[in-house]
């Protein structure tokens, strides 16, 4: 049994930590608490975007406050204080619950890092709150605190005191939650094992011709779709394995990486991440019934190769039929296995007779799948594309036939610089892009773990570096020139991720 | 599951004092994880089991907000004390249920109560019961997603991760950067302004784009688009092994369909197999065999007893309009099942749904009907009489006649009516067969039908009826049809007879009775004629009140 984390520091504010049943008499209540606490997220997000942009003064910031204290004063009049609680990829207020969805999404996502940044698990607001109070957390907030501090939430709550905030608290994530990077690292990369192992049990059996079982391949898609909402870089990083000989397998689990975590900044469900998820692993499962020669081939194919690789897709819906372990069809995934090689005018393969439209999760698994094979070297593509190269070529060329709101999605979800890019910085220091940055506005800025210095000395495994972050004169202190590319120079940028 | 208290163990250390109230909380769990499978959910001791629970989870939660269990095969610790034992491993066992699943850890926190802790309790009853094809339990309680609910599980097979390795830590050196950027091509080198446009998310009509495709897709059977895709390449694939695997896809598609009540989504496989069938290229006889079978075998009796028992039981879930659409795509063989079941069905509306289905079908394929009139399962036969009235087909006189004369009674007395409505020469021929039948239903229905359709042929026989004494003993209703069809049929020359009735007098006065009067002034409305006008109008003053009534009436019928 772990200590008790989440009870509020000693003389703390009267508890409203009570879970939704104790708390709230009437479901209208709940809902309240639901609609209230949706509103002082989002104006916490504008103050801190305020706050990041302009000098304090400013009327921006000023209005941004207003706003956050009156949508807090409109719920603690309702309510006796405000618990803003952290847990996982979830936001609770007063024990409520609070779903993510397409027009919240930043607002919780930044918040929810800013959390684990200070490891912060709960927040309480008493009735006292003020203008000054939400000032200071948030600007304090903002700065993120060293990877070696021990307490960081300690120190955060220590200079609220000493700024004269007495109205918030904060408490402690609780210890599994407060896991550092090493352990969502290790996490990350069982999951990704897992996916592995567990896409080619089902791609084997099945070109074996024997009757695949999918329950793991569930237990496989639930870790991604777990992993991916508490901890997104580190999995996402995963995905620059690229192992060729295992490349039919690791595609399948990148293309279920990305998709899933595009789902995410959709705003989906968690049970449709699933879906979407066991769609995008299962997409290319109809190969497994094609000669290996054919997909190994490494030069042109012929028309009757070609005619059998574009078989692939309705292969795929048939094998679906004879997987085990599922009480009704996985009918989605047998459309995106189906539908993602059809261009949004149904062009494409295979071809079709009935009109039909291309289900959301089809289109989505065709954005992610070009760009994973395309940035992929496999048998017949020695020279990948550079993950720019993709996304411009995704966005520009409608020939492609991709949804084109997709693909802005999926670039705003990659970052232009996609995480595991090599990069040369203006500082003549060598990077690979970690995570994109968790402020929205700073998408070509992302978080990059420095792996040379200016001499070129290979440095392992390297600082993390947020390229948004400004030298006394307001000017970046790094910025990114170009991008390389690592097999040029024999770098595994796995090696950084694993 | 079993709990050995006696087992529990007690260790030096528990400074929250959780041990016991979690054992507790624990056996009270168990409690109520036997009552949910025994007993109704409206049962005080199922009730009781569920708020004994609560409170128990409610007392933990006073001590602690977290409770992290180790599950082993037969046990759950709390640190290093047992909280829960199971005298032995079986599947009712608490412990073995989880473990057996590669649950390890189960927390359990603050804020678990009552919802969430009975759809707990659910999810484990579900697991006791699943099939080795349903989810396992860790796939239950991710799906449940219950926010205060944990847990960490292990799978069987550790996967390999030989590609997974960190690099050599050993020192080495890239050359120059400065010279690498220079190598770097223009594809390398990236432009913020390219990307300008895409450095914000989506704006607010691309967002309700997604929301809105999303919500339709959700809202939408998937089902047919899968159809459409397996039917689809079943043309495209001229293989007949290809072609052999897709129709027994769309075979088992069927099955799911209907097992799922997707109604819909099984009419429109019926009708797009059978599209298919009758275009795909080079198709063999026995694809196409294959799948024009499909409606024939939803067709077959245990199949149709089935399907329609599954739309009467479930019809309050489920759009009973796609389920009719379902019954439209049925063939002649459906017919005979569908009479048989009409009368066990417990739904008006699906009642009404499957006759439909029945007219559907009858209409086009009257001899099958009226084969039927003579089958020997009376639910059968009484059907098939009862749309052959509602179609009135002409076609069905010989075997309704047939019934009609030899038949029971329920069956003559629907073949009578039916007979009324088809309202044929035949049909009215054959009802003069019982205007003097013993029963009185078969006489009505032919009297009345005789005045329905005019027919003057029976004339005779009726006036005979009118002017004997038998018919004058009958009760009101069917004197008023008697000679509601006498006045439709004899015109003007039968009101002298009438007149006699309604107006004369005879010896010392003496008048029939009221109730035959009131029928004679009754047919001279249905004469519409100035003469029976006249008749009528003498008799408007009559002190009887019943037959000035019937007088006034007829007058008012007469003029109308």
């Amino acid at each position: 049994m772990t200590a008790t984390p989440l009870a509020p520091p000693q003389g703390a504010l009267p508890t409203g930590s009570a879970p939704a049943d104790d708390s709230l008499d009437t479901r209208g209540d709940e809902a309240f608490v639901r609609r209230a606490g949706r509103g002082v997220v989002g104006a916490m997000y504008g103050a801190l975007r305020a706050i990041k942009l302009y000098p304090l003064e400013n009327q921006a910031v000023q209005n941004a406050l207003a706003e956050l204290e009156a949508t807090a004063a409109t719920f603690l009049a309702r309510e006796p204080d405000l618990e803003l609680r952290g847990g996982g990829e979830y936001l609770f207020v007063n024990g409520v619950r609070l779903r993510l969805e397409l027009d919240n999404y930043a607002s919780f996502t930044r918040i929810l890092a800013l959390f684990a940044a200070h490891r912060v698990g709960a927040l309480f607001v008493g009735a006292s709150v003020v203008r000054r109070d939400w000032l200071v957390l948030l600007s304090t907030m903002q700065e993120l605190p060293t990877a070696d501090a021990e307490d960081p939430v300690g120190d955060l709550q220590e200079r609220l005191q000493v700024a004269g905030v007495t109205a918030i608290e904060l408490a402690p994530m609780p210890r599994s939650a407060a896991d550092g990077p090493e352990t969502h690292k290790a996490a990350a990369k069982r999951t990704y094992a897992h996916g592995v192992a567990a896409a080619r049990d089902v791609i084997t059996s099945v070109r074996m011709g024997r009757a695949a079982g999918i329950r793991r391949l569930k237990r496989a898609v639930q870790s991604i779709v777990d992993q991916l909402l508490s901890d997104e870089s580190s999995l996402v990083g995963l995905t620059t394995l690229r192992d060729f000989d295992e490349y039919t397998f690791s595609h399948c689990v990148n293309v279920c990486i990305f998709s899933i975590s595009l789902g995410k900044r959709l705003g989906l469900t968690k049970l449709q991440l699933y879906d979407l998820g066991m769609g995008a692993l299962l997409h290319d499962i109809g190969k497994s019934r094609l000669p290996s020669e054919v997909i190994n081939k490494t030069t042109a194919l012929t028309p009757a190769e070609w005619a059998l690789i574009a078989a692939h897709p309705w292969l795929g819906m048939l094998a679906m039929f004879n997987l085990r372990g599922q009480q009704d069809l996985p009918y989605r995934s047998m459309l995106i296995a189906y539908e993602h090689h059809m261009k949004r005018d149904l062009s494409g393969y295979p071809r079709v007779l009935r009109p039909r439209s291309l289900m959301l999760y089809s289109r989505i698994v065709a954005v992610v799948d070009s760009f994973d094979a395309a940035t992929s070297r496999r048998s017949y593509q020695t020279t990948p594309w550079t993950p720019a190269e993709v996304l411009r070529e995704m966005r520009d060329n409608p020939q492609r036939g991709l949804d084109p709101v997709i693909v802005k999605a999926f670039i705003n979800v990659l970052g232009i610089f996609p995480v595991g890019t090599v990069v040369i910085l203006d500082t003549f220091e060598l990077g690979i892009v970690h995570a994109p940055n968790p402020n929205a506005d700073e998408l070509a800025r992302p978080l990059v773990r420095i792996i040379s210095d200016e001499s070129a000395n290979l440095i392992y495994p390297g600082e993390i570096v947020d390229l948004s972050a400004v030298g006394p004169a307001g000017a970046p202190l790094r910025t990114i020139v170009q991008t390389v590319d690592p097999e040029l120079y024999g770098i595994r940028v796995s090696d950084y991720f694993v | 599951m079993t709990v050995a208290a006696a087992h529990l163990t007690h260790v030096d250390s528990d400074p929250a004092g959780a041990v016991a109230p979690v054992a507790e909380m624990l056996r009270a769990f168990g409690r109520a994880l036997r009552a949910h499978a025994l007993y109704r959910h409206d049962n005080p001791a199922y009730l009781r089991s569920v708020e004994q629970a609560v409170a128990a989870f409610d007392a933990v939660w006073e001590v602690t907000e977290e409770v992290v269990l180790s599950v082993r095969e037969n046990e759950l610790h709390l640190g290093d004390a047992v909280v829960h034992a199971d005298a032995e491993r079986t599947s009712d066992g608490l412990a073995w249920m989880l473990y057996k699943d590669g649950v390890r850890e189960l927390v359990l926190q603050a804020g678990l109560h009552r919802d969430e802790l009975l759809s707990l309790i659910d999810t484990l009853h579900q697991v006791r019961r699943a099939s080795p094809d349903d989810d396992d339990l860790v796939t239950m309680l991710w799906e449940r997603d219950l926010p205060h609910v944990r847990h960490r599980c292990v799978d069987a097979e550790p996967p390999h991760s030989d590609a997974m390795q960190p690099p050599d830590a050993g020192s080495r050196s890239f050359g120059s950067i400065a010279e690498m950027a220079a190598t770097g091509t223009a594809s390398q080198i990236v432009r913020m302004e390219e990307f300008e446009s895409t450095l914000y998310f989506l704006d607010q009509a691309e967002i309700e784009y997604l929301r809105s495709t999303l919500a339709a897709e959700y809202q939408t059977d998937v089902r047919s688009s899968v159809i459409d895709a397996l039917l689809d390449t079943f043309e495209h694939q001229r293989s007949p092994r290809v072609r052999d695997e897709i129709a027994a896809a769309v075979d088992t598609l069927l099955v799911q369909a209907l097992v799922a009540a997707a109604f819909g989504a099984a009419a429109h496989l019926l009708t797009e197999a059978a599209a298919s069938a009758n275009r795909a290229p080079e198709i063999g006889e026995t694809h196409r065999d294959r799948l024009l079978g499909l409606t024939s075998r939803l067709s077959e009796p245990n199949v149709l007893t089935q399907l329609v028992q599954a739309i009467d039981d479930a019809s309050d879930t489920f759009d009973l309009g796609q389920a009719e659409t379902l019954l439209q795509t049925l063939d002649v063989a459906a017919l005979q099942t569908l009479l048989r079941l009409v009368p066990t069905v417990e739904r008006e509306r699906v009642r009404q749904a499957i006759d439909r289905a029945i007219v559907r079908i009858a209409g086009s394929h009257t001899q099958a009907l009226v084969r039927l009139i003579a089958h020997e399962d009376a639910a059968v036969s009484l059907g098939a009489i009862r749309h052959a009235a509602l179609l009135r087909t002409p076609a069905a006189v010989g075997g309704l006649t047939q019934r009609l004369t030899t038949g029971d009674l329920q069956h003559q007395q629907q073949a009578a009516e039916a007979l009324a409505a088809i309202g044929s020469p035949g049909s009215l021929q054959a009802l003069e067969r019982v205007v003097d039948a013993e029963d009185r239903a078969l006489r009505l229905s032919a009297y009345r039908a005789f005045a329905q359709h005019r027919y003057r042929a029976v004339l005779p026989r009726i006036e005979g009826l009118i002017r004997g004494r038998e018919a004058r003993e009958r009760d009101l209703t069917e004197k008023m049809a008697l000679f509601e069809a006498y006045g439709t049929l004899c015109g003007d020359g039968g009101i002298p007879y009438l007149d006699g009735v309604l107006n004369a007098r005879g010896f010392l006065g003496r008048r029939p009775d009221a109730e035959v009067r009131a029928c004679a002034a009754v047919a001279l409305g249905r004469i519409r004629s100035p003469a029976a006008h006249a008749v009528l109008a003498r008799a408007s003053e009559d002190r009887d009140v019943v037959v000035r009534t019937a007088v006034t009436r007829a007058l008012r019928g007469a003029t109308a």
